[in-house]
């Protein structure tokens, strides 16, 4: 899917030494690694938490030279631990696919990626809805920063929780819904920083030009400030029905790179796969059984015919063809005689 | 994909019963949970948004219904929030089912002076949380109800539980030693559900938000 926009796939090990790769992991993520000791050396290492680091290290390493942007993509598994609040009910063992886009700033290659995460979904007959936040008005606005119960009510629009630890927050939780609360937003921020003007401006960047193909569903949550880390501008995730939360995380994360070697624009998102086929249809029935004796040159002549028209193809005992091609999903049967049979 | 229904998840029990006024205030018709009162599942007409189910829940479990998705909402006391931390939205304080979290021993004990404290709790996390916090460690007893009488009979030194009026701490000999967190319901969002119906979402919450400034002096 995503080699058809122009990414190529690049591939990363599933495990490291926890040195090499801890300096591109917030602090966020490095509390959510899964640790593991080196029987051979007494090393630790850890289970890879995402791509995006070891994507930006290879980067670094690797392609530093060379025209811009670069376009990488990645799929595999990934491991976490439940962060240190026990949240989180999704499975700790993740199946993850994205796309990072490397080398390029401004709106234009924020909705390039905004585009491709729908048209994964609209590929898979799913909608998706883009929620957008930006980590620039959370950085202008506590620019302290902020401890984890105070980021939890933020996230959590929990009023309460959010009027007792940091007051001057609470407009955020109110600047949700669609693209217009961005000039809702401009009202009601107008004596802050300048800084948040400049985030609203590229939110709305973002936004303007995205809803020709495929039709995009965009919303924006100011207060949504879930796993910031190491985004520096836009910073989105993706919902589809069938799923309790986001699917797709992703955003702009301009420093990582300088942390590897020389600084670099970088968007890029990840998407939880194992998430969003829960929610799925079973996919239709293809392929076809063909019923006759394994190594008997008509049905094997008759399954090459079928295979080179793509169709995957198996030969069978014809007393258990049918039973193998209804359980196994297969959408034809064909009998010793050349007769076809369409399982429904 | 097949639309899920809009399922809100409500407390059995004292907490719903408490927030009834309130619902309806808010123009939910909860008359089937009156004719039918043993079912758990009840058909409900929201205003504005259209049919939707009511699932009668264990106040402890209506977030875990909704972290899921199951119920994109739900009513649920801040003790339950506080408690398992679920990964919900909850925009909003409905101010009823106050009562407070508090240590409480018998009149004569000081858990806090004690070496290592035994507690008996319905609330492990919260109770751990609170002497965690104070660097002190404890031992922390889990118990599921009537929690007043572990101090009395030696299991515990004191106790982490809910205090609404104190009649039940005074007629087993216990006082608060200390106040550790303010409980009143809330209402929660699935966060997947607030995005992808945020439209009935936020009508409902802007309704029981008219609700609440009605019905609270």
């Amino acid at each position: 899917m995503f080699e058809s926009y122009g990414y190529r796939r690049v591939y990363t090990p599933w495990f490291e030494l926890l040195g090499s790769l801890e300096r591109g992991l917030s602090g966020e993520a490095q509390a959510r690694l899964f640790h593991l000791v080196d029987p051979g050396s007494g090393e630790i290492l850890v289970l890879r938490p995402d791509f995006t680091a070891q994507v930006a290290r290879m980067v670094a390493a690797r392609m530093s030279a060379g025209p811009r942007p670069l376009r990488l993509a990645y799929h595999g598994r990934v491991a976490r631990a439940v962060d240190a609040l026990g949240r989180g009910l999704s499975s700790r063992d993740l199946f993850q696919a994205g796309i990072e886009l490397i080398g390029a700033a401004g709106p234009v290659a924020e909705r390039e990626v905004l585009t491709i995460a729908t048209a994964a979904f609209a590929k898979l007959g799913r909608t998706l809805t883009l929620d957008l936040s930006h980590a620039g008005i959370l950085a202008a606005l506590a620019p302290e920063g902020l401890d984890a119960p105070t980021r939890l009510a933020l996230s959590a629009r929990d009023e309460v929780a959010l009027a007792q630890r940091a007051p001057q927050l609470l407009p955020l939780l109110k600047l949700h819904g669609g693209p217009e609360v961005l000039r809702r937003a401009a009202a009601e921020l107008q004596g802050a920083p300048r800084s948040v003007t400049v985030a609203l401006e590229e939110l709305q960047g973002a936004i303007d030009g995205l809803t020709r193909t495929p039709p995009t569903q965009v919303s924006v949550d100011l207060a949504e400030v879930r796993g910031f880390g190491d985004y520096t501008g836009l910073v989105f995730r993706g919902y589809t029905e069938g799923a309790a939360d986001a699917v797709v995380s992703g955003g702009r994360y301009d420093r990582l790179l300088g942390r590897f070697g020389k600084e670099e624009a970088a968007v890029g998102f990840g998407i939880d796969v194992g998430a969003v086929l829960l929610g799925q249809t079973p996919p239709p029935r293809r392929g076809v059984v063909i019923a006759g004796q394994p190594g008997d040159p008509a049905s094997e002549d008759a399954a090459l015919a079928h295979r080179a028209r793509g169709e995957p193809t198996v030969v069978v005992e014809p007393s258990s063809a049918l039973a193998y091609a209804e359980h196994h999903g297969y959408r034809l049967l064909v009998t010793g005689d050349g007769v076809e049979r369409s399982l429904p | 994909m097949t639309s899920v229904p809009l399922r809100l998840g409500l407390p059995k029990g004292r907490l719903l019963e408490q927030a009834r006024p309130l619902l309806r205030a808010a123009g939910l018709d909860l008359s089937s949970l009156d004719q039918q009162a043993r079912r758990l599942v009840h058909p409900v007409e929201l205003p504005e948004i259209g049919p939707a189910e009511i699932l009668l829940l264990r106040p402890s479990d209506v977030a875990v219904y909704v972290a899921h998705g199951v119920c994109a909402i739900g009513i649920v006391g801040s003790d339950v929030l506080a408690e398992q931390h679920p990964d919900v939205l909850a925009p909003l304080d409905l101010k009823l089912g106050r009562c407070r979290i508090c240590l409480c021993a018998a009149v004569d004990s000081d858990p806090y002076r004690q070496e290592t404290p035994r507690i008996a709790t319905k609330y492990p996390r919260i109770a751990t949380e609170h002497f965690l916090s104070l660097g002190a460690p404890a031992e922390i007893v889990e118990l599921s109800g009537n929690v007043e009488i572990a101090p009395l009979v030696g299991l515990a030194d004191g106790i982490v539980d809910i205090v609404e009026t104190g009649e039940t701490l005074a007629k087993n000999g216990l006082v608060i030693k200390a106040v550790l967190e303010q409980v009143s319901a809330r209402l929660i969002f699935n966060r997947a559900a607030a995005k992808l119906r945020p439209g009935p979402l936020s009508a409902l919450e802007e309704r029981l938000r008219r609700a609440v400034a009605e019905v609270t002096p």
